[in-house]
């Protein structure tokens, strides 16, 4: 046994307890100096950390000259002693997870978990170390361990080739699906009567790249199944034992590589899916919503005319558009409905939030030209943003012209021309069964006293425009006027609520706000960016996504446990071939980098086409959606949709089949075989 | 050269690995120019084995998936020579032993007496001190462990390589300048 060695154990223990009080350093300042999350700021600290303990495991193995298992772990348990000491010192509220540290039983357990995590990250950077000849002298060249560990793995250039096409086409030949399928689908619409390409050669050439990269794709799947039904023929005319002869570790190698493509495939394309969402969910709340809204700590906001310059004057604004919330109720003949009812600036409103290309039919600007709302049903707008709604859109349009519109209602013509405009949501607009130029009243509970108490004022609006954000909550519950008009309508004299705000980075809006208060000197002001306004759904969302991100990693891992029983059947299977080399001179280290390099080769091109197959998909998704699986909106569609379903129970039953089939067939290969092939190949290194 | 005779299980084996660095003794020290090999330590070990020591088993022991230039350039990549030089010298030692026209052959398509010969060029390839030989014609028919033999002799003569070559055979052992004998743990000469 070797002996221990006092003086690096002390070293390893100097600098763990080092590195353990950068960490707290670290949190303390990263917290107190900048903006950043706390979630960061843990995720920056204790990264930090882990580095420092791998690279202190790394220089105690060259000064122990060895793997210094016992020097690190008797470090490591002073380590824990100390981190309880310290922990038990810093006590709440000073510490920032007070509620983890209230007894002490939970302080053992989280002083254990440091000990533990420096122990096993310094063992993995010692182990780096000895790889590197940390026993005697350091020895960085691995040419002739890589040679052999190419050779191993055989990682020739015929393997190579049909590791890369095996890379690259499967993500072509998806990316390939992908826009035919959206090709299809903007054929479809066009022949129901929605404008756009009228044939799929017409749908495709507008997407040239694509179309390339396509074509590129399924010559490369062509040539590379006439390749693989080539030598599958060849192979049949020979006999079995003339056939190569393919170690039982290559195969596990393969199986590795594609445990590890797959584990990378589904965390890829399942965080990319709920990244999407989020980042949709931002977009949508972020279209009806400014970042951030400055309002003050009172209801008298009259001076914003002169606050407005200064606001924008601020750098990192990109716009700024004053705003008045209230609560009303809508009615259109004897539908009532409760709103939220918007005053907004309609020329600058634009600056702020999405609205203005939201309309679906009618304009913005009208509700502050009310005179400008023809008198007839306005035709709807043709709109990108409508996933699948045009259909409604021109039922609606339809049902309104044949429908008496406002004029037979025994209004005259001028006054509906001076009934000021409103604008809603669609999901509203349905409900309320109005369309643009029809009239609502609005309904304030904040009416004048009467003899009988408090009596609600109402007003007659014209709908001015229909919008569509694609979020129901705020298609169903937001209308929009002008702000003089809401002024005189809430009796507010010249306040306003607030003014909404618009950045320029929109994951800085925390400190820019900040800034934005700041330049208005402080009190009474304040603000309130989009991510505390809609808290709970974004920590919701983070929270799931890192639920998924963990359970994703155990697929990963179990990939890992994969590569590890494939590298110990490759080492029990070259046992020998380890002892020649060594009869040759090889150092243990150079046998120890040969394995290494093999398990980070077999990492490496997992992940690799792992990634390649993701992004692939990534982009399948993208172009063709995953809804459009669920809608059968035309005939194309839905039979689509049964050819997927079909398709899946194919390869069920083909998958199983498949196993049997291998593994029947590969029984049978071994028992036509001539013995004296096996006996030639197996005996030399007897 | 010297032959080393001596009934089955006596240690003839074990003998020649601790000579050769390869097992250390359970008592006593191995000495190469005065000092004791199993003091220096694993890196200089493994350096002074790749310098000064080349083994030929009674298997030949070549690597399954390289050919025999690659096998017999191995020792030569260990010791960290570039791969051209390494494969010249390596070129050169196969034409020595007579396998110009095989060297991009893998062990499992060479005859056993082209086999054992690669074993031999790789032994050789970086002009060691000591050849160890366990029985190299052990497995081979008369004539191609004749011609092994005329090898070694040759290889002798021309390289000035010394050798310990363990051998059943009485007749080459006969043939050999020194004779030694191991008999219940001790060498003599025979």
């Amino acid at each position: 046994m070797r002996r221990f060695r006092v003086r690096a154990s002390l070293v390893a223990l100097w600098l763990f307890v080092a590195a353990f009080a950068g960490q707290l350093a670290a949190r303390h300042l990263l917290s107190a100096r900048t903006v950043l999350s706390p979630d960061a700021v843990l995720g920056v600290s204790f990264g930090a950390e882990a580095v420092a303990f791998l690279l202190i495991g790394l220089l105690v193995s060259f000064l122990a000259r060895g793997f210094a298992r016992r020097e690190l772990g008797a470090a490591a348990v002073v380590l824990a002693v100390v981190a309880f000491v310290v922990l038990h010192r810093m006590k709440p509220p000073s510490f920032s997870y007070d509620k983890f540290f209230a007894d002490t039983r939970e302080l053992v357990i989280w002083a254990g978990f440091s000990g533990v995590g420096a122990w096993l990250l310094a063992l993995w950077g010692a182990s780096l170390g000895v790889l590197l000849g940390a026993s005697s002298s350091p020895d960085l060249r691995f040419a002739f361990e890589a040679g052999i560990a190419r050779t191993h793995l055989r990682l020739n250039r015929r393997t190579l080739a049909i590791l890369v096409a095996l890379g690259l086409v499967p993500p072509g030949v998806l990316f390939a699906a992908g826009v035919w399928a959206r090709a299809w689908d903007q054929v479809a619409r066009a022949r129901a009567g929605m404008g756009g390409p009228q044939n799929v050669v017409a749908a495709v050439r507008t997407d040239a790249l694509a179309l390339a990269l396509s074509a590129a794709a399924v010559v490369a799947a062509l040539v590379l199944i006439g390749r693989w039904v080539q030598a599958r023929a060849q192979l049949a005319r020979l006999a079995p034992g003339q056939r190569r002869k393919r170690p039982a570790t290559v195969v596990m190698t393969a199986i590795s590589i594609a445990g590890v493509s797959v584990g990378v495939w589904a965390l890829t394309v399942v965080l990319s899916v709920m990244s999407g969402f989020e980042a949709d969910l931002k977009k949508k709340i972020l279209g009806t919503n400014a970042h951030a809204l400055l309002l003050k700590y009172s209801s008298d906001f009259s001076e914003w005319k002169g606050v407005l310059p200064k606001v924008v004057s601020v750098p990192g604004i990109a716009g700024a558009s004053p705003f008045i919330l209230n609560e009303v109720i809508l009615s259109q003949g004897q539908t009532p409905t409760g709103a939220e009812l918007k005053g907004i600036d309609p020329a600058t409103a634009g600056s702020v939030t999405e609205l203005p290309r939201q309309v679906i039919a009618g304009e913005l600007s009208w509700i502050a030209e009310p005179r400008n709302i023809p008198l007839t049903a306005a035709k709807p707008k043709t709109s990108a943003q409508l996933l699948g709604d045009e259909q409604y859109l021109q039922d609606t349009y339809e049902r309104k012209q044949s429908h008496p519109d406002e004029l037979a209602k025994g209004v005259s013509a001028e006054a509906l021309r001076e009934m000021p405009g409103i604008c809603m949501g669609k999901e509203m607009s349905h409900a309320l069964r109005a369309w643009v130029g029809d009239v609502v009243q609005v309904i304030t509970p904040l009416g004048d006293m009467g003899p009988t108490g408090p009596i609600p004022r109402s007003k007659s609006f014209r709908v001015a425009c229909i919008l569509y954000s694609g979020m129901y909550e705020y298609d169903s519950k937001f209308a929009y006027i002008g702000i003089p008009e809401a002024q005189k309508f809430f009796r507010m004299g010249d306040n306003i609520t607030g003014l909404e705000l618009k950045f320029r980075d929109v994951d800085a809006a925390r400190a820019e706000g900040r800034r934005v208060v700041a330049a208005l000197g402080g009190f009474p002001y304040r603000v309130k960016d989009w991510a505390e306004l809609n808290r709970n759904l974004f920590s919701a969302l983070k929270l799931e996504k890192l639920a998924m991100a963990i359970i994703l990693t155990f697929i990963v891992l179990v990939a890992c446990f994969n590569i590890l029983s494939t590298l110990i059947m490759l080492v029990l299977e070259k046992t020998k071939e380890i002892s020649i080399l060594k009869s040759m001179g090889a150092r243990d280290s150079s046998v120890m980098k040969i394995f290494v390099l093999e398990g980070l080769a077999i990492g490496a091109i997992g992940t690799a086409i792992g990634l390649l197959l993701g992004l692939a998909s990534c982009s399948f998704i993208e172009r063709f959606g995953l809804q459009r699986w669920r809608r059968g909106r035309s005939k194309s569609l839905r039979r689509r949709r049964w050819r997927c379903r079909s398709s899946k129970a194919v390869r069920c039953t083909s998958r199983t089949g498949w196993a049997r089939r291998r593994s029947t067939c590969c029984a049978a290969h071994r028992s036509r075989c001539a013995p004296a092939r096996w006996l030639r190949w197996s005996v030399p290194v007897g | 050269m010297a032959s080393l005779v001596g009934p089955s299980g006596v240690g003839k084996s074990t003998f020649l690995h601790v000579v050769g660095t390869l097992d250390p003794p359970t008592s006593g020290h191995v000495l190469y120019d005065g000092q004791d090999a199993f003091e220096m330590g694993e890196e200089s070990l493994a350096r002074f084995r790749n310098r000064n020591i080349g083994f030929v088993f009674q298997f030949h022991y070549l690597l399954p998936e390289f050919t025999a230039l690659q096998n017999a350039a191995m020792p030569g990549l260990i010791s960290r020579l570039p791969r051209d030089e390494a494969e010249r010298v390596a070129r050169e030692m196969l034409e020595l032993v007579g396998l110009a026209h095989r060297l991009d052959h893998r062990p499992g398509e060479l005859s056993g007496g082209e086999q054992q010969r690669v074993a031999l060029a790789r032994a050789l390839v970086l002009k060691p001190r000591l050849l160890l030989a366990d029985e190299p014609t052990g497995n081979l028919d008369e004539a191609t462990g004749e011609g092994i033999y005329q090898l070694l002799f040759d290889l002798n003569r021309r390289l000035g390589i010394a050798a310990i070559v363990v051998t059943h055979n009485p007749r080459l052992a006969e043939r050999m300048p020194r004779r030694l004998r191991l008999h219940e743990g001790l060498v003599m000469e025979a």
